[in-house]
């Protein structure tokens, strides 16, 4: 069961980490809490690959707690600065990985779940422990920096 | 939905593309230790009731020697020195003695070897002509002979347990089994081994 799900659970847990060893620390603990808690998986709550997702993306967010602290600055809407879509298309998913890595582990978290996790700044707020107005302001934060690195992004 | 800017969109597709570092034995190493650490340190079987020969099975002999040592113990014990007595078998039923009665009623001593039997038919009878003797009095009750057998006893009243034993040492037959045993007191050695009364004798010499 581990060999099978190690992709899938990696693939989640690398986009939430700095770097491998930090991935591979979040998947340790996660599949530890799966194999301890696999007979209480309901199938009528929904899929295994979905509680898989879940328990990951916890103890992902567990992780982060443990070591990072979260802006206490709201903002009301979050600021939609514009980049050029095209110029991220070309970039290789691991380089654009690693740019995202390079924002701060707050702002990181916020952004990988409001963007590609598809949460909502009310869910992002229960997960986190933070307001809504303050996932805003993460989000923005993330747009920002991202428009300025990608300014001067060169691909190697 | 949350609605994304076209270049989150990108970045969304993007990402599921990331290449996913080999660790799987690493993490899997790490795993293992975690789950290692989380089972009770004495029981490396882990709770697998599938397993039940290994599941608890260092504390639960523990547990079970010392009990059954404690129990050897205790008997070991009272076998010993058995703190409540040994138990006869309790005799509730009176012991009916056959008795022949004389001309006035009173009991008369056996003469034959009839043993003494148990008759549980019958319950707390008194011979005829003891009431009134108390059970201390067992040997001090009335005792007349006056028979054809040319046996003549003096009556005594209030007998005294020697004189009636001489009594029937006279009227039982010297072969009987029911020949009263001579009641003597162990005698103890007097004086010193070697020592003779005649020793003690003070002899006047013959003065010449």
């Amino acid at each position: 069961m581990y060999t099978q799900l190690y992709g899938f659970a990696m693939s989640i847990a690398i986009r939430f980490s700095r770097d491998q060893e930090d991935a591979a620390d979040i998947l340790s603990h996660a599949f530890i809490k799966v194999f301890k808690s696999i007979h209480s998986f309901d199938r009528g709550k929904g899929n295994f690959h979905g509680w898989i997702k879940q328990i990951v993306i916890r103890e992902a967010l567990d992780h982060l707690k443990k070591r990072n602290r979260y802006s206490a600055k709201e903002l009301a809407e979050a600021d939609e600065r514009g980049i050029d879509a095209e110029v991220i298309s070309k970039m290789d998913a691991d380089a654009l990985m690693q740019v995202i890595r390079q924002l701060p582990p707050a702002t990181h978290t916020v952004f990988i779940l409001y963007v590609t996790e598809g949460y909502s700044h009310q869910q992002i707020a229960e997960s986190l422990n933070i307001s809504t107005g303050t996932s805003k302001w993460h989000l923005s934060e993330a747009r920002r920096l991202l428009q300025q690195k990608l300014k001067n992004y060169t691909p190697n | 939905m949350n609605r994304l800017l076209p270049y989150e969109q990108v970045v969304s597709e993007k990402i599921e593309h990331v290449s996913i570092p080999d660790m799987a034995e690493s993490v899997w190493a790490a795993i293992e230790t975690g789950l290692d650490g989380d089972l009770p340190e004495n029981d490396p079987g882990g709770n697998d009731p599938a397993s039940p020969s290994q599941s608890g099975t260092p504390a639960a002999p523990k547990f079970y020697y010392f009990a059954a040592g404690i129990v050897i113990t205790a008997a070991v014990l009272i076998t010993l020195f058995n703190p409540w007595g040994k138990k006869s078998p309790e005799n509730s039923s009176p012991i009916h003695a056959p008795y022949k009665q004389d001309t006035a009623g009173r009991p008369l001593p056996v003469f034959d070897n009839e043993p003494l039997q148990k008759d549980n038919n019958i319950s707390n009878q008194q011979a005829p002509g003891a009431s009134g003797i108390d059970s201390n009095d067992y040997f001090s009750f009335p005792v007349t002979v006056n028979d054809s057998s040319g046996f003549n006893i003096p009556a005594t009243t209030k007998d005294s347990s020697r004189n009636y034993i001489d009594s029937m040492q006279k009227v039982i037959p010297a072969n009987s089994d029911l020949q009263p045993k001579q009641i003597s007191p162990a005698s103890k050695p007097k004086g010193l081994k070697g020592f003779s009364d005649s020793d003690y004798l003070i002899k006047q010499e013959k003065k010449n």
